[in-house]
């Protein structure tokens, strides 16, 4: 059974909209590119076989209880300390996978930020909208 | 450092000893010296961190997700296509 697989909206839809626009057009840079690659890739993995080893899928608990719904996160490559990680769930209807995240965010590598939150301790949904609320003034 | 707790401990037939489960810690590091004598630190494992971006991201899909909203399905061997004539 092959998977099919969806982004997540709004935000992983825009990002693999313009990963592709700009594998069409050859207008991404070196960073890009690599990112467009390996990503295609463990789509591809996914949509054959979710728990493929090379993939290296698990649950994170964390996210699980945040959301009320199983969160898995894939490995994007091996042996690689800072691998990026693609979050996924099953759904919304049978036989999909929708991605819903990726981590590190692309934004924060190209502007080195570093806000990063402890799974453990992780703000609310509510409290993380009203700082970004407070952000954009 | 202050002792909190001291006892005796046989190992069993399968060569085990077993500790008292009210610890602290979860995981510990073991060391055996050659002088019969073990040593057991404890660890603490990193708690793991998420960006704060992806976050906010997640949430809001999810809740789309629940909802039923998600994008197109991808066309997976097109897209895969296209990463490998790069």
């Amino acid at each position: 059974m092959r998977f099919q697989i969806a982004p997540g909206v709004p935000d992983m839809k825009a990002l693999i909209d313009r990963l592709r626009n700009g594998l069409e057009t050859g207008t991404l840079d070196k960073d890009d590119r690599r990112l467009a690659k390996k990503l295609s890739k463990t789509i591809a993995d996914l949509a054959r076989t979710p728990f493929y080893l090379s993939l290296q899928s698990h649950e994170i608990e964390a996210l699980t209880v945040r959301y009320g719904a199983k969160v898995y996160q894939s490995y994007l490559e091996n042996h690689t300390p800072s691998a990026g990680r693609l979050v996924w769930v099953y759904g919304p209807q049978r036989g999909m996978i929708t991605l819903v995240g990726l981590e590190p965010h692309p934004e924060d590598q190209k502007n080195g930020a570093d806000n990063r939150v402890v799974l453990s301790r992780m703000p609310t949904a509510e409290e993380l909208a009203a700082e970004a609320e407070s952000e954009t003034g | 450092m202050r002792v909190v707790a001291e006892l005796d401990i046989k190992k069993d037939s399968r060569n085990r000893i077993t500790l008292p489960a009210d610890l602290d810690y979860e995981f510990f590091h073991m060391k055996r010296f050659d002088d019969g004598h073990i040593e057991l630190y404890p660890r603490a494992l990193i708690d793991p961190t998420i960006s704060r971006r992806t976050l906010r991201d997640m949430d809001e899909a999810m809740e789309n997700v629940q909802q039923g909203r998600v994008g197109e399905v991808l066309d997976v061997a097109a897209l895969e296509l296209l990463a490998d004539l790069e």
